[in-house]
């Protein structure tokens, strides 16, 4: 398989750690399964995406060049949609290039649901976002079986002056996961949230990459990941909050904590905070480590086996960030999440 | 009081003490720039074994081969052919002050050397320009068996110490900067101390630049075998002139079983100083090592002291300060390595910008898939004085191992309004206020410092606040 470097860094750092980018198989998608959609939207074929969207890479950004729409969210309207991707063995594949536009005023609650087995396989998607003036954004993903797939989710999201977006994504799926989200708050008060779950094992390899740019005055940014990595897992998080010059009152904060539950996981974190504005609070918090032994005992000595100790602990971590996920897709994550849990850990 | 305070604008040029040059006179001066011939020449005049000449010969080499490395800052006013890679003052080696010619010894009086010395100090080694000028050692530590020479003199007297230790911490292909140093080192301090000597008064080393156009590049060996301890402080200064002066020194430290080295630094290069040094530390079983440094000069810095927790149980402590004002880049941080097992690190690093200077965090924490057991905590807090300026945070932390417990956390703000309005409202000016909460902010690291030099700090914090606010 070709191998490819995605997800550089904003502000490259030493080069003999080999964490400004990563290099990571690539298979452009070849027999594509196509998007089933539900609920009421505006769509017309084709999207030509934002000159400054860059993607994962130049190569994944043109892998996604599939089927494409721009869908409109009219000014001072709402809408609820839904889009089922289900890759079988006819169509192992996607790829989807969409531009959302969604109108001053106007609010979008949307689903992503990703879906197939099979060892082989490649989704790109190549999504931008652009919100007006008091738009409402909320997005969510999850991936449920995806076996041995590698999916790549690019998105750019530019929001207008009141304009609020909230990504939540469940990554659990696919043997290579990339995520290459960029964000730019234009407008004043304008506001980002991105959540991202993972719960990866097996030889899994997740790539985040999250960079969000503080343009207008008194904006909002908040970055949060948690999430378990067992067996041989690789995570690797890279975060970049960027305060621009005139973004006065501005507030972000990044958050990457991570349970380790092998010896052999590998965990990486990169959160950057950047800073030409001096009124404005960046914060930055992370963890990682084991299982807290102390919590596990406790459970146990009230009844609980060892794994479902384990796993209350995991679910207590990732909850809050569940619950933010639509309600349809919550019992769903919970239970992958379970299942994976149940099948890993404690290799040692 | 707050009244009495000056409030005219302060230049760059009028740094006080720090900025008083000297007439530039040496005894000998290599050719300008960096040449095969030029290396030649310095090793002859230093009248080196041959094993060193063909290690400074490689490391030219090397240096030819290297890239500057891409996220460095710009330091593309730093022209290698402009640099006077050698220049050997108009004194030997001395070992009384009074020895010393009028200039050189009023330039180390102003700075408070001999002072020091007098008071806290077990022993003192004080550079001019390429050499080392003043060495001096209490009787008591040679008596226990410390060694604390020049380097020239360690390299000659004690070859089987310095051999076996020279350039494996820090090789010559660890960066471009680093081929540099061993290619034309020169100057530096060896210090030795034997098993179970505990150093009680610190030791210092104190690098004075003067010659415009030159580079230092001395190299610092410190072995502290096992169970011992030792305190040694560095400092640096230079005046300032309008074309570039370069500092590419080497620091390599081992510490040896359950033994303990802290490492001060006190950074005041002028502001037409590329200050790109490099320093390391190996520590061994249950040893520790502790770095405290103060980042105040230079043009440009990189600097991130690399310590490898080798040891089982080893550990290491990092706290440090930059303040970057006006035309400068610091690009400063730590590095930790863990490999042995129950290791634990604690990396505490503050940084302030102002004025349109630019101060950068750079760190990295790797705990190997063998450090099982290593705890630590990083924390980086970043102050912006006004919206000229820039902070960057780019930490890098990588863990292939689960039993570890890492907390890092990093944030950046202003000074809040309301600490500045309550401290106004008790009496203060507005840049008393500010001053005084700066010097509150660089407390953890005054505090890490001995007495005199936490008061030198903050003295270079007024320095820096005075004319910036008023």
């Amino acid at each position: 398989m070709e191998i490819r470097s995605v997800n550089r860094l904003p502000m490259p750092t030493w080069r003999y750690l080999r964490t400004n980018d990563s290099a990571l198989p690539f298979a452009a998608p070849a027999r594509c399964a196509k998007v089933r959609w539900t609920g009421d939207a505006v769509m017309t074929e084709g999207a030509v995406l934002p000159a400054r969207f860059e993607g994962a890479s130049p190569e994944w950004k043109e892998a996604a060049l599939g089927e494409a729409y721009t869908v409109t969210i009219p000014a001072g309207t709402e809408a609820v949609l839904s889009a089922d991707v289900l890759m079988d063995a006819s169509h192992p594949d996607y790829a989807g290039t969409y531009l959302f536009r969604v109108e001053k005023g106007a609010s979008l609650r949307l689903v992503w649901t990703w879906r197939g087995g099979g060892e082989t396989g490649t989704a790109a998607l190549a999504a931008a976002y652009l919100l007006e003036e008091g738009a409402r954004l909320h997005v969510s993903a999850a991936e449920e079986g995806l076996g041995g797939k590698l999916l790549v989710s690019q998105r750019l999201v530019e929001a207008a002056e009141g304009a609020e977006a909230e990504f939540v994504s469940a990554d659990l799926g696919g043997e290579t996961v990339i995520v290459h989200s960029r964000g730019y708050l234009a407008g004043d008060k304008s506001a980002l949230r991105e959540y991202g779950i993972y719960a990866a094992g097996g030889t899994q390899r997740l790539d985040l990459f999250y960079h969000v740019d503080h343009l207008g005055r008194d904006t909002e940014s908040d970055i949060e990941v948690k999430g378990a990595l067992a067996g041989r897992a690789k995570k690797i998080f890279r975060s970049t909050i960027d305060f621009k010059r005139g973004c006065a009152g501005a507030v972000g904060s990044e958050g990457d904590y991570a349970i380790q539950l092998d010896p052999t996981t590998k965990n990486i974190s990169l959160p950057l905070l950047l800073c030409t504005e001096d009124d404005v609070a960046g914060n930055h918090a992370s963890s990682a480590g084991q299982i807290d032994e102390g919590t596990v005992y406790y459970l146990m000595s009230r009844g609980l086996t060892r794994a479902e100790a384990r796993r209350i602990v995991v679910e207590s971590l990732i909850r809050p960030l569940i619950d933010r996920l639509d309600e349809s897709l919550r019992d769903g994550v919970l239970r992958a999440v379970r299942a994976k849990l149940d099948g890993e850990g404690e290799t040692k | 009081m707050a009244e009495e305070k000056k409030k005219s604008q302060i230049d760059d040029v009028a740094r006080s003490i720090y900025d008083v040059k000297d007439a530039v006179e040496f005894s000998y001066k290599a050719d300008t720039g960096l040449t095969e011939d030029v290396v030649r020449e310095i090793s002859a005049q230093k009248d080196e074994p041959q094993w060193m000449l063909e290690k400074r010969l490689a490391a030219l080499r090397l240096y030819e081969k290297l890239d500057i490395a891409p996220w460095m800052p710009d330091i593309s006013e730093l022209d290698m052919s402009h640099i006077d890679t050698y220049v050997r003052p108009k004194t030997d080696l001395k070992a009384r002050w009074e020895d010393l010619p009028e200039n050189i010894r009023d330039t180390f009086d102003r700075l408070g050397i001999p002072e020091a010395e007098k008071k806290t100090l077990a022993g003192v080694g004080a550079q001019y320009d390429s050499e080392v000028v003043y060495h001096n050692v209490q009787e008591e530590m040679e008596r226990q068996g410390v060694i604390y020479v020049d380097f020239e003199t360690a390299v000659k007297e004690y070859p089987e110490l310095v051999k076996p230790y020279f350039g494996r911490l820090i090789a010559p292909g660890y960066h471009k900067f680093a081929a540099l140093h061993y290619a034309v080192w020169s100057g530096g301090s060896f210090v030795y101390v034997p098993k179970g000597v505990d150093v009680k008064m610190p030791l210092q080393s104190y690098f004075r630049l003067n010659a415009p156009g030159a580079g230092q590049f001395e190299h610092t060996l410190i072995i502290v075998e096992e169970g011992a301890r030792c305190h040694f402080i560095e400092g640096c200064s230079a005046p300032r002139y309008n074309v570039a002066n370069l500092h590419a020194g080497a620091v390599e430290l081992f510490v040896k079983k359950g033994a303990t080295l802290r490492y001060s630094t006190i950074e005041n290069w002028s502001k037409n100083m590329y200050n790109l040094n490099t320093k390391r530390a190996l520590v061994e079983e249950d040893g520790h090592m502790i770095w405290v440094s103060g980042s105040f000069g230079s043009h440009t810095s990189c600097l991130y002291p690399d310590t490898v927790l080798k040891g089982d149980r080893s550990s290491c402590e990092f706290t440090g300060i930059t303040f970057a004002g006006k035309g400068q880049f610091l690009d400063t941080g730590s590095k930790v390595e863990c490999l042995g097992r129950d290791t634990r690190l604690s990396v505490h690093s503050k940084s302030i910008s102002k004025g349109g200077g630019a101060a950068i965090y750079r760190g990295v924490v790797h705990i190997g898939p063998g450090a099982a057991g290593a705890k630590g905590a990083i924390s980086c807090e970043s102050l912006m004085l006004d919206n000229e300026s820039r902070s960057d945070t780019i930490p890098d932390i990588i863990i292939e191992n689960d039993d570890i417990d890492l907390g890092h956390e990093a944030k950046i703000g202003r000074i809040p309004e309301e600490d500045i309005y309550y401290l106004m409202s008790r009496g203060l000016s507005e840049e008393d206020a500010k001053a005084m909460v700066v010097r509150g902010f660089a407390e953890p690291i005054s505090k890490a410092l001995p007495l005199e030099y936490a008061v030198e700090m903050n003295r270079l914090i007024d320095l820096e606040f005075e004319g910036a606010i008023g």
